[in-house]
């Protein structure tokens, strides 16, 4: 087994590094921005005496402080776990971020589970008819995948479903809204745990498109990389080897030459799933589902650093675990690789 | 002199052996060939007909394509034919920018941190892997608080994003070559880090990562378009023909007036083919890899 | 595993709005909350300013026994949505808190209540309001922002300590209501969703006699245009407020309606008074000229606005006609000769990003001041920064605009709601940086005449109208007219769902819901 108490070790101070940049960046980023976070948290006051309600505001906020104090009050009260109120919504942040959060995560879950299997077919069977028409013709579409933008396809894919008079609009239909009883805010799960599969198909059909349109870069990458990796290592000896020891197709390529693939291709597949968490902000949009983006959309005008500080550092952390997972997954399975 | 001709004539054997062969090449080619030329054309435009070329109220608002107005008007009356052109020569002039410096930037830092082993290596990786976990759109904003709004800010932004990539790629192409022999003798001789890294390394690892960059072109415009698309901080004024932009403002009118959101979709995607074709092609024709042999064993 | 087919016949109706909710404390909420806060809660009486009609909700009838006493006569028989009953104490309560809250820390639309020095109890269902210096009570009571009346028992729930106690606001925004209104909260996602449910206990439904109203109201958070003509097509919004107008006629054609309702918001165009050029009359005067009007209601309002004349709009209290300029380029030159400007002028105009009308009377005044050799920037910003760049005109005059466009609406219905923009107090909202010793003095005089002598109130403010429109200091561009586009077969919206007084509140209690 490769994963030593080293490398644990090494992982959290690397996100612990990793979450403090990102306080320090959004913090700075908030402070040098025009617009003024008191003025919102006043709650954008029109009386006439609305210049004190924005000076109390401040103070509140801690404004006048000096900035270093600001800064080091903002950090310790954020890892000491107390997020604070959103200044633009006067809710808790750490709500906030949470519910939106796993809108986007319940996305990005059913896109990769989409894109990885459809992306490694492809590759394989690219590979292995490598030079023919075939080939050039999924390669060819996993070109134009990767390189049209995710809310172009977004957009299509809404209308071509709107005028079929198929709801994909939002994330669940108004009806059940108020039906659902939200455990964990995946809703897939959730409406599962409650027993309604009318819930869970509802919520399934709208997840459908925009997943789709959020997996087709990933599908093209994962395509082009598995088609590489796998023509490298089917020309390796122990191929020819196990096809002359008379070996069908099938066990060799899936059962050995794979094998070889996994690790590069799960750190690919890390790699992707925390860039797409950006992407999916644009699919949102377009869809109009709750999400990250969404959230960051309305705070960032507002000023409004502690939400903006602890979406951020939510993307970071998925990159980090994302990226720790695929090591640990490699490491299980390839047990030469010692971290 | 005459050798100087014949070499580079010599030198375009690849490309031209590359277009015989490959129908992609082909493709890639004339695609990207006609996005130069309307590139070219936008950039001449304002010195023709004005400064206000891009703005101007030219006609009636929403109409469709016509002979008059090939692309149609917009919203406002302007004509899109004219706006797309000059979309082009910008987005053009960014992705440059963009590709050359990351592109150096990458390269050298790739060569350093695997040149000089041990720490300077350690840090390097660190820090490569720091801006690759940065998201661009975050990049881009911080640099339009900094130094305001602007192609040129944001296009700066992209490159602080994308060098890490190369430096990644670098790196690994990099490492293959550092233990080579004839580095390791001139590295007895004595002769200076940079000058081999210079002269000897980076000249070994350029070619797949040029190709590779090519290739990215396409990323490299949707990002900017995406960015612009979303909160539009690559143009100083929201009148500015930038596709992203148009884009933005004209996806409104997509269930009524197609065109104006549709056309500058379709540039985007045009341009980011046409790289995506012609780098890819190159790949394939650089690493000709066994084919269908095993096809007999199967 | 079950399979229930969806319930029968339960009414949802879905209203997409271009803004997040702000916040729903009723004593304190001065911004988008209000769409929400009218169905929960409700104030004292309503008014319709076209008509200028009261109607009685929480009051029955009312009176002005001297010029510093208003009585009210509370309705009989109703409760609050945790059971408890309306009563004087509640009045009382409401009101001094919201007053409270404004003297104390400047927040919210407590100003309105500065007037009253005590709300005195008389009985169970009558109060009495003692004011400090006479005022229009009635109208205040009717405004559309801190009118409200709520339970004094929220103070108990909340845990606060007292009424002006922050953690009762905390309370209120954590998702929490308690009003009299015709329904009740269900749950408050500022930033993507609030969902309402029927109070099938109001008192109103007798009145309002309809048979199919909402059962539930989910207000929906949906900023761009494209977004809610999707949802719109996707059925999954009822109601959209921000289609982009070209997209109307076809909508119409496919079957969805229109309503269009006048409002008091209205798109007021500031000149920068103290940056050069704009410290020029004669500048601001030419550009007054040359603003397109009659592209503005085809192009840009595509017909759904009205010319502004003077600050305050059409149907409004203290509207004033004639107050306008017309489109005459050479008039405009000749101006800008007057003034001795040679040579190619670069002004900036900064307006809100997302605001489809700014955009594009942005773009058509750029396309004319082109012609006259002006070169205009156009800087489109979200709403936090706009303001910001139009105040900083008091910190920095040649930082700050030439031109920038405020969008604004009253908070309740008096005509100095507009003209204390450009009072020389409000470092706020006074983006021209007008500093007047004389047009601030005559406008706090008619403010205060307001309760006394209604027509000389009026009087003195079309002098102070006079000064702005003759120094061409602000120009009230148009008056935006709202347009909801909704699903024709599903619902059916009666005269009383809409009141302009009210900016974007469907009083969902009219509307019928056909299944």
């Amino acid at each position: 087994m490769g994963i030593t108490l080293n490398y644990v070790v090494k992982r959290i101070v690397f996100s612990t590094a990793i979450v403090l940049g990102i306080s320090i960046i959004t913090y700075v980023f908030i402070y040098l921005a025009p617009g003024d976070p008191a003025y919102v948290w006043a709650g954008r006051p029109r009386g006439p005496l609305a210049s004190e309600a924005i000076a109390k505001a401040r103070v509140e906020l801690g404004l006048d402080q000096p900035i270093y104090v600001q800064f080091s009050l903002h950090v310790f009260r954020f890892f000491s776990g107390n997020w604070g109120l959103s200044i633009r919504f006067k809710q808790s942040v750490f709500s906030l971020v949470m519910r939106n959060f796993a809108s986007t995560l319940e996305l990005l879950l059913v896109s990769f589970t989409i894109s990885i299997p459809i992306g490694l077919l492809l590759g394989i069977y690219s590979s292995l008819y490598r030079g023919s028409r075939i080939d050039a013709a999924i390669n060819s579409l996993s070109i134009v995948l990767s390189n049209t933008p995710r809310f172009w396809i977004g957009l299509a894919m809404l209308l071509a479903f709107t005028s079929l008079n198929i709801p994909t609009y939002g994330r669940i239909s108004d009806n059940f809204r108020g039906e659902l009883i939200e455990r964990i805010g995946l809703y897939l799960v959730d409406s599962l745990l409650q027993g309604r599969l009318d819930i869970f198909l509802d919520v399934f059909i709208r997840i459908i498109p925009p997943a789709l349109a959020l997996s087709l870069y990933p599908i093209g990458a994962i395509a082009r990389v598995t088609r590489i990796s796998l023509s490298e290592a089917l020309q390796e000896e122990f191929v020819r080897e196990a096809v002359s020891l008379g070996l069908p197709r099938n066990i060799v390529v899936y059962g050995y030459a794979l094998r070889g693939l996994i690790p590069s291709l799960v750190q690919a597949i890390g790699l992707f799933f925390s860039y797409s968490l950006i992407e999916a902000m644009a699919v949102e949009y377009v869809f109009g589902r709750e999400g990250l983006g969404n959230l960051l959309v309305k705070a960032i005008p507002a000023n409004d650093f502690p939400l903006v500080t602890a979406a951020l550092v939510i993307v970071a952390l998925v990159y980090v675990v994302t990226n720790t997972v695929a090591d640990i997954v490699q490491a299980l399975i390839n047990p030469r690789v010692t971290m | 002199m005459i050798k100087r001709v014949l070499k580079s004539i010599n030198s375009l054997a690849f490309p031209i052996s590359v277009w015989r062969k490959r129908i992609t090449f082909r493709i890639g080619l004339i695609i990207t060939t006609a996005i130069l030329l309307a590139g070219a054309a936008g950039g001449l435009l304002p010195l023709i007909y004005g400064w206000d070329i891009g703005f101007r109220i030219v006609g009636e608002s929403f109409q469709p394509p016509s002979l008059g107005h090939v692309f149609g008007t917009d919203d406002l009356g302007r004509d899109m034919f004219i706006r797309i052109l000059m979309g082009t020569s910008r987005a053009l002039a960014q992705t440059t920018i963009v590709i050359v410096l990351s592109l150096f930037i990458g390269l050298f830092v790739g060569a350093i941190t695997a040149y000089y082993k041990g720490f300077v290596e350690k840090a390097l990786l660190y820090v490569t892997e720091l801006f690759l976990a940065i998201p661009s759109i975050l990049l881009a904003l911080v640099f339009v608080i900094l130094f305001g709004r602007g192609a040129l800010t944001v296009s700066l932004a992209l490159v602080v994003s994308w060098w890490s990539w190369y430096g990644r790629f670098a790196y690994l192409q990099a490492r293959a070559v550092r233990d080579l022999d004839f580095i390791v003798l001139a590295e007895h001789y004595g002769l200076p880090g940079i000058y081999i890294i210079f002269r000897h390394i980076v000249p070994n690892i350029m070619s797949p990562i040029f190709i590779q960059a090519l290739t990215d072109a396409g990323s490299v415009v949707i990002e900017l378009a995406t960015i612009n698309f979303l909160i539009g901080v690559g143009t100083t004024s929201i009148e500015e023909p930038d596709w992203g932009l148009m884009l933005g403002y004209g996806v409104r009118y997509i269930f009524n007036y197609w065109w104006i959101p549709l056309l500058p979709g379709l540039f985007i995607v045009l341009m980011a083919l046409g790289f995506a074709l012609i780098g890819d092609s190159l790949y394939e024709e650089m690493h000709p890899q066994l084919k269908r042999r095993w096809k007999l064993w199967f | 595993m079950t399979y229930k087919p969806t319930p029968s016949v339960k009414r949802v109706v879905a209203y997409a709005y271009r803004d997040a909710i702000t916040g729903i404390d009723p004593g304190v909420e001065f911004d988008t909350g209000v769409v929400v806060l009218h169905l929960i809660y409700e104030p004292l009486l309503k008014y319709d300013p076209l008509k200028n009609e009261f109607t009685p909700l929480l009051a029955v009838s009312w009176e002005k026994i001297n010029d510093t006493a208003w009585l009210f006569v509370l309705r009989d028989g109703v409760k609050f949505q945790d059971g408890t009953p309306l009563d004087a104490e509640a009045v009382k309560f409401s009101i001094e808190r919201t007053r409270d809250i404004y003297s104390e820390t400047g927040r919210g639309p407590g100003y309105i209540w500065s007037c009253v020095e005590e709300v005195i109890v008389v009985n169970r269902t009558a109060v009495l309001f003692k004011l400090s210096y006479p005022a229009r009570v009635d109208l205040i009571a009717s405004g559309a922002y801190g009118a409200f009346i709520y339970s004094p028992k929220v103070v108990e729930y909340s845990g606060a300590t007292s009424p002006i106690d922050p953690r009762l606001e905390e309370w209120f925004n954590e998702g929490n209501a308690i009003g009299t209104g015709p329904y009740k909260l269900a749950s408050y996602r500022p930033e993507s969703e609030v969902r309402l449910v029927k109070n099938d206990e109001w008192w109103g439904w007798k009145e309002v006699n309809n048979p199919s109203p909402p059962d539930e109201v989910i207000v929906k958070i949906i900023e761009t245009p494209e977004a809610q003509e999707s949802g719109l097509r996707a059925k999954s919004i009822d109601i959209a407020t921000n289609i982009p107008r070209v997209s109307i006629p076809g909508l119409e054609s496919q079957g969805y309606s229109k309503v269009v309702i006048s409002s008091y918001h209205n798109f007021i165009l500031v000149f920068n008074t103290r940056r050069y050029p704009t410290n020029i009359v004669e500048v601001r005067k030419a550009i007054a000229y040359a603003i397109p009007y009659d592209e503005l209601i085809n192009t840009v309002l595509r017909g759904y606005g009205r010319i502004g004349s003077g600050l305050v709009p059409y149907g409004f209290p203290g509207y004033i006609e004639n107050l306008t300029y017309k489109h005459d380029l050479s008039l405009a030159q000749k101006l800008l000769e007057e003034a001795g400007l040679a040579g190619r002028i670069s002004l900036e105009i900064v307006i809100t990003a997302g605001y489809e009308e700014e955009e594009k009377f942005a773009s058509l005044l750029k396309d004319s001041l082109a012609k006259l050799g002006i070169e205009l920037t156009i800087t489109s910003l979200p709403w936090e920064f706009v303001k910001e760049r139009g105040a900083s005109v008091w910190v920095n005059p040649n930082e700050a605009p030439h031109l920038i466009i405020n969008d604004w609406w009253p908070t309740y219905p008096s005509p100095y709601e507009y003209y204390y923009i450009f009072h020389k107090d409000d470092k706020e909202w006074n983006w021209a940086g007008y500093e007047d010793e004389e047009y601030s003095q005559i406008i706090d005089e008619a403010f205060v005449l307001e309760g006394v002598d209604w027509a000389k109130s009026m009087e003195l403010y079309a002098e102070a109208a006079q000064k702005i429109f003759n120094n061409a200091i602000a120009i009230n561009l148009w008056d935006m007219m709202h347009i909801y586009v909704y699903d024709g077969g599903k619902l059916v919206f009666r005269e009383e769902a809409f009141n302009p007084l009210y900016s974007y509140v469907i009083f969902f209690q009219y509307v019928e819901v056909k299944t």
